[in-house]
């Protein structure tokens, strides 16, 4: 367990109590890596922005909810965030923005590497990379964000998604294998775009 | 080793994380035997430098500034309002109270105000007269309006010897006509929803000790 999940849970017994210097050393310490959880899984900043605030009242509301034997404090934190993110998502009825721009496949495309994935190396790639994420399903986006990009372990992205660790370990092996197959297509200029801006056949 | 023993442990290849240095071993062999799983692995490895240059560059990503003063306010006010006001079930010196206690214990004080009222106002008298003629001795006087009874007064049960009247006061209330049906006493249904006067006999301890309903006949004083 990282110090910062041991600080959070040490934390949210205090906050339990109504310690004000707990709750403001929690925030400090997790609302960044709320914010980019929520933004890698929205794409959106304002999504991320409403999620951290809907998280932190959400436990003001009901500083109770943390149970040390349902799992760590980060693992409730993105728990709800998830949940805000979908509800969002859904209220917002988002769609992704499909890399349909042309300067995004000719900076790919003449790059001319040896293979695709050696190209992703600079920024734009990069930012081809998190479009490809925010392309995935939602169930393998949030299993690849919260293991690959928040850096947690399978049992607390379990907890966090309410599933089982055998379920992490499946569904990251395919978000990894969906993600290696749309950069490549990327890569390729070979994306096949839905009428709503949807990667088709990937969904 | 084959190439789905390879794909197995490909993951922790690829972070270096494979305990068994044999097993390492092995595995890099088969990346020089079999260029299917040396391209598996290299476009791997590359994804996972690719997603480790996404981390690194939203690593400054970050909720506003000013949302932390917001939510410790609304902390604060949480905080604030947990311990003002219990919500429904709360827990106070131990009890469980819910809305229907608070209220009784509500309508007890009120009542209990009034007859400390009454006490402050002098309107208790010393001697045996019978409580009908106090009231009317002390109130009635200066009312523009006559009374008459509804009622005779009605025991509460809280008992007190007959005798024993030194202290007791009557308390003129209003309550509603409903509270005719509580004694067994007629109502009009037309006035259901009009108050109805009557006068409360309290003893010397503050405990009310009978109650009589009283009609009002507006008239102007002669005299």
């Amino acid at each position: 367990m990282g110090e910062i999940e041991t600080d959070a849970n040490r934390l949210m017994a205090l906050i339990k109590q109504g310690d004000e210097a707990a709750f403001v050393a929690l925030y400090r310490c997790t609302q960044g890596k709320v914010f980019r959880y929520a933004l890698q899984i929205s794409g959106c900043r304002n999504c991320a922005e409403e999620a951290v605030q809907e998280v932190y009242m959400t436990l003001i509301r009901r500083p109770g909810m943390y149970d040390e034997k349902r799992g760590s404090a980060l693992s409730l934190l993105y728990g709800i965030a998830r949940n805000v993110v979908r509800r969002l998502m859904q209220q917002r009825q988002f769609r992704f923005r499909p890399l349909d721009d042309e300067q995004d496949r000719v900076s790919l495309a003449a790059d001319g590497g040896e293979t695709p994935y050696s190209r992703i190396s600079k920024r734009e790639q990069i930012e081809t990379l998190r479009e490809a994420i925010l392309q995935l399903p939602v169930r393998y986006r949030e299993v690849l964000v919260l293991c690959e990009l928040q850096e947690m372990s399978y049992a607390d992205a379990a907890s966090a998604m309410r599933c089982r660790v055998g379920t992490v370990r499946s569904r990251l092996h395919r978000a990894r294998d969906l993600l290696a197959r749309k950069i490549k297509q990327s890569a390729e200029g070979s994306f096949a775009y839905g009428a709503e801006g949807t990667a088709r056949g990937l969904l | 080793m084959n190439c789905r023993e390879f794909q197995q442990d490909l993951q922790e290849f690829c972070r270096n994380e494979l305990q068994d240095s044999r097993l390492h071993g092995k595995m890099l062999d088969h990346t020089a035997e079999c260029r299917s799983c040396r391209d598996r692995f290299n476009q791997e490895r590359t994804l996972l430098g690719a997603l480790a240059a996404l981390t690194q560059s939203m690593s400054n990503e970050a909720a506003p500034a000013h949302m932390e003063a917001e939510l410790v306010r609304a902390f604060r006010e949480s905080r604030s309002n947990r311990r003002t006001v219990p919500s429904q079930g709360a827990s106070i010196w131990g009890l469980r109270l819910n809305r229907a206690t608070l209220s009784t214990a509500a309508a007890f004080l009120i009542l209990f105000g009034i007859t400390l009222l009454a006490f402050r106002q002098g309107l208790q008298e010393k001697g045996t007269a019978q409580p009908d003629e106090r009231a009317f001795a002390g109130v009635g006087e200066s009312f523009s309006r006559q009374y008459s009874y509804e009622s005779d007064f009605i025991d509460l049960g809280n008992y007190q010897a007959p005798d024993d009247w030194r202290g007791s006061q009557l308390l003129r209330v209003n309550l509603p006509r409903t509270s005719l049906l509580l004694f067994g006493l007629p109502m009009n249904a037309d006035h259901a929803d009009k108050m109805i006067p009557a006068d409360v006999l309290v003893g010397q301890d503050g405990v009310p000790r009978a109650i009589r309903f009283v009609q009002t006949v507006e008239h102007n004083r002669t005299n």
